[in-house]
């Protein structure tokens, strides 16, 4: 600076300061119209907007034959915004007569082909989807996939959100409404229009405020586009400036296509509610191109303060300027006198409440953000409009919601728990393509705060115990389902610790006790004594292979659960035994396509077999005993009686962790529940976790577990008395699957039952 | 972004005034991509499903899975004979057909990532069809992928009761992929 006045001081000694000003001014000038004419075209033809991550739900697949209820239908429809609609003519509407549904799809792009719209016929015949046809020509439909759900963006901390609209997919009528209402010359002027501006300092002058824009729409773009909102003279030179450019270099469509897509139409916390694409979903809950006339009315009335004319906090306000609109759009010969009419009777038809914009599944969403950054940076979610197809399943979400939030409250009241300091986590899986399918973080599931169920590391108890058993029945010269284990009291030696006597949870102790009753009633005695044999190291190295990543030391209380893992750990460990042995790593992503819908990731299904089917098969076997004749038999009064299931209950020291694990022929889901502050809660995995985990089952429609019998499995009759194999008429005799070649040997007659003994299997069938 | 912009806009304002304008490519305007998606574009009939004629009106099929012999539990119906599938329909179900159908034809004029994703998708309607899980097994070999295809394969044969045929075929599979492995 102190260079440069000293030489301007030097020329104008020499005698030509005015002139030198008068080409340093137009200089300048110059120099200031051509940056903003950088500017205007730099960012008029580059990416103009930074675009969230759109994140949909698993699109629902239609076929006949699928296991779906009418009313899961007609939620999956409410979830789309499918209107219902008695003329049924446009995709997005619905009818629905009892168990038959007519509606027109949307089409849709998806990662491997487009669906197109068509006109379905849906037959139900009670929980089953039972026919499925094209009601304009009959033809049947083998399968038809709705569109998805989408369930929420991935936003910079500061927001702006939008979906972007081309101008040919635009009503016109929104298109005509907006030029009557805001700028009734547009396709006369060239970015500003004297007439209109000097009406506006007219009225101005004669308020003696400003009190009327004279704004074109080029203008109100300039502004939007590249200008702060001050109502400053700089500003509104430089407004009129870029509106000039603007228009000198873009045709009339052109700049309205962007200010359909930039205009402010609204406000939801820090997200910013842009252009009419957005706004559409964001006050109707439907894509633009299924509005009507009234709707159209409404959202241009918001360009004249979003906030104002909010509809959700001032219907009154909102519906007195939409239906000026409608008045001025008559005026205009845009409509007739009559359709304002008719259009000013409308509600105002705005959903209640607005889609949650980073999602209403905070807890999902958080474990796909954790695995799209394994192979997305950070800022390319949140600005390249990336489109991410994810597993949700919002039916299945909100039944594990909903059977967490009411049996937490419920707990609460029973075990005298205080109010509010329960909490819990769930997660469902499909349990052979490992796609996860609903997230639970706490029990209030909109917050987006601690998540339980990715987050919280707690003692898991029991869960530990198939592990053990599996790594016992892989030898199966030495142990099978008929292994008599001793359940006798014993003391271990900790290495360079202290001395350690598990006990039962009963506190008693059941003297000789076949394997598969030891693992269904989980006895802590001879399942540690298990372990022992087997080795603490190798039950650690079958936890490893179940998929739990992480190492932990290993001291024989490990055997009883004496490790923290987090929920979805557990259920990573779950998955592997309901598939048969085959680790499928979780997922939450099924695609990701680019803003303009090419495929550029598919995450595909990959499994390892981790075990050898027989001994989990074995495992199995004995964890469907967990809930027909074991601890968690209080399940049976929960689930129909078709539905078997497996699984395991959880329990901590003190009563301070609930847990229960498991799964049918469809589904893993985990529920854990327990205190942020680790005290006790008084709940046993059987009378916490097990309650939530029958209520989202039984709301879920699932398959029940059947396995198939690898080659290497036979089945023999055993005399419950001798663990022996019997004819095959013994009476009192049951039928126990075991791996080839270890068979019991056969001990001839049939052996009778002796007064006051345990009889072990005949409870498998209670 | 906009505020970026906005504060961008105000600098720059600065600079000009200085008479150093025009050089301000470290600002945010500069971006990557057009902004407009084009959903409109995409139109073509959908590839999985069958031609109508194949059909004589309305197919009401019983879900895989749901049959009164397979509802019994392995105890009371001993020794389960597994999910058999008839040799000459892979599945009961249209759409899993259907899916079949496609992921076939994908597979033929060498899609190989179309038909995964349609047997995955089939695989979602049956995860225990056995034959499914062959067919990706077959797929990830052709695509390389031999580590995966021995495990599906692997998963196949566990599914595959006493499908002795189908056994076979994904043990060649395995043969096939550990060969390759071992090269």
């Amino acid at each position: 600076m102190p260079r440069k006045s000293s030489r301007s001081r030097t020329r104008r000694r020499r005698g030509a300061p005015f002139i030198t000003l008068f080409v340093l001014g137009l200089f300048i000038i110059a120099g200031y119209v051509a940056y903003l004419d950088h500017t205007v075209r730099t960012q008029f033809e580059g990416k103009r907007w930074a675009l969230p991550a759109r994140v949909y739900a698993r699109p629902l697949e239609l076929f006949a034959g699928a296991p779906l209820s009418p009313a899961q239908l007609a939620a999956e429809l409410a979830d789309l915004g499918y209107a219902p609609s008695p003329r049924l003519d446009s995709p997005g509407t619905f009818q629905r007569n009892a168990d038959e549904f007519r509606f027109i799809t949307r089409a849709f792009r998806f990662w491997d082909t487009a669906e197109p719209s068509l006109p379905v016929r849906a037959v139900f015949e009670q929980d089953k989807l039972v026919a499925l046809e094209n009601f304009k020509n009959g033809a049947p439909l083998d399968l038809v996939r709705l569109d998805p759900a989408p369930i929420g963006g991935i936003y910079p901390a500061h927001n702006e959100d939008r979906v972007l609209v081309q101008l040919k997919e635009v009503p016109p009528l929104l298109v005509q409404a907006l030029i009557a209402v805001e700028d009734h010359r547009y396709y006369d002027h060239h970015g500003i229009d004297p007439i209109s501006i000097a009406r506006a300092l007219w009225s101005n002058m004669r308020a003696g405020a400003t009190v009327q824009g004279g704004s074109t729409l080029t203008q109100q773009l300039a502004k939007n586009f590249y200008l702060n909102p001050d109502r400053t003279l700089w500003r509104k030179t430089n407004e009129a400036i870029i509106a000039l450019l603007l228009e000198y270099h873009y045709s009339k469509d052109e700049i309205l296509e962007a200010y359909l897509n930039e205009i402010f139409l609204g406000q939801d916390g820090q997200r910013a509610i842009h252009g009419f694409g957005m706004a559409s979903y964001f006050y109707f809950g439907r894509p633009l191109n299924e509005l009507k006339l009234p709707q159209f009315a409404l959202m241009v009335s918001l360009v004249r303060g979003a906030s104002y004319y909010d509809p959700r906090r001032h219907a009154q306000r909102a519906l007195t300027q939409r239906n000026r609109v409608l008045d001025v759009m008559a005026a205009n010969k845009v409509i007739s006198a009559q359709q304002a009419k008719e259009a000013q009777r409308a509600p105002l038809g705005v959903i209640a409440k607005a889609p949650h914009g980073a999602s209403s599944y905070p807890a999902f969403m958080d474990l796909l953000r954790r695995q799209l950054q394994r192979d997305y940076k950070e800022e390319d979610l949140t600005s390249e409009g990336l489109q991410i197809f994810s597993t949700l399943d919002p039916q299945i979400q909100r039944n594990a919601e909903r059977a967490l939030s009411s049996r937490v409250a419920q707990l609460e009241k029973q075990f005298a728990i205080p109010t509010g300091r329960l909490e819990g986590a769930a997660l469902v899986t499909n349990s052979e393509n490992g796609e996860v399918l609903a997230v639970v973080g706490g029990r209030d599931a909109r917050y987006s705060g601690f998540n339980r169920a990715l987050d919280a590391q707690r003692h898991i108890g029991s869960l530990i115990k198939p592990a053990v058993y599996l790594t016992a029945l892989a030898m199966p010269q030495r142990y099978t389902l008929a292994t008599l284990l001793q359940d006798e009291p014993v003391t271990f030696q900790n290495p360079g610790g202290q001395p350690w006597t598990p006990q039962n949870y009963d506190r008693q102790y059941h003297g000789a006790v076949p394997l598969h009753a030891a693992l269904a009633h989980s006895y802590n005695v001879p399942t540690a004594r298990l372990g022992l044999d087997v080795g603490v190291a190798n039950v650690l190295g079958t936890l490893k292979k179940l998929g739990v990543e992480r190492d932990f030391p290993a001291y024989p209380s490990v055997l009883l659960g004496a490790i923290e893992l987090t929920p979805a750990e557990v259920t990573q460990t779950y998955q592997t035994l309901a598939s048969g042995g085959f680790r499928v790593p979780l997922r939450a992503i099924r695609e990701v396509l680019t803003a303009k819908g090419e495929p550029l990731q598919r995450y595909e299904l990959s499994i390892t077999q981790a075990f050898d089917p027989a001994p989990v098969f074995l495992l199995t076997n004995a964890l469907q005993e967990v809930v027909s004749a074991g601890t968690a038999r209080s399940l049976k009064s929960q689930l129909p009686a078709q539905l078997t299931v497996a699984g395991k209950t959880g329990t901590t020291d003190d009563l301070r962790d609930s847990w229960f694990a498991g799964f049918s022929g469809q589904h893993v889901a985990v529920v854990w529940l327990g205190r942020d502050d680790n005290k006790p809660t008084g709940l046993s995995g059987a009378t916490g976790a097990l309650k939530v985990w029958g209520d989202i089952i039984r709301a879920t429609a699932t398959q029940p577990l059947q396995r198939t019998a690898p080659g290497n499995i036979e089945y023999a009759r055993i005399d419950p008395q001798t663990l022996r194999r019997v004819a095959a008429d013994c009476r009192d005799a049951v039928d126990l699957p075991f791996i080839s070649g270890s068979v019991p040997p056969e001990s001839g007659p049939c052996a009778s039952q002796a007064p006051g003994q345990v009889d072990w299997f005949r409870e498998i069938f209670r | 972004m906009m505020n970026s912009v906005r504060h961008c806009g105000k600098t720059a304002v600065w600079l000009a005034g200085l008479g150093l304008a025009l050089q301000l490519s470290g600002c945010s305007f500069a971006q990557v991509r057009a902004p407009v998606q084009d959903r409109s574009a995409a139109e073509p009939p959908a590839a999985a499903k069958r031609a109508p004629e194949e059909e004589s009106g309305v197919v009401i099929t019983p879900y895989p899975g749901r049959s009164v012999q397979e509802q019994r539990t392995p105890e009371q119906a001993p020794p389960p004979a597994a999910d058999q599938q008839s040799t000459a329909s892979p599945s009961n179900s249209n759409a899993v057909v259907a899916l079949l159908d496609n992921a076939g034809a994908q597979g033929r004029s060498g899609n190989l990532d179309s038909a995964a994703a349609a047997l995955e998708r089939a695989l979602r309607i049956e995860p225990r069809n056995a034959e499914i899980w062959y067919r990706l097994a077959d797929i990830r070999l052709r695509q390389g992928q031999y580590d995966q295809a021995a495990n599906l394969a692997a998963k196949s044969i566990n599914l595959a009761g006493n499908n002795t045929d189908l056994i076979e075929r994904n043990k060649a599979i395995i043969r096939q992929a550990r060969q390759h492995q071992a090269q």
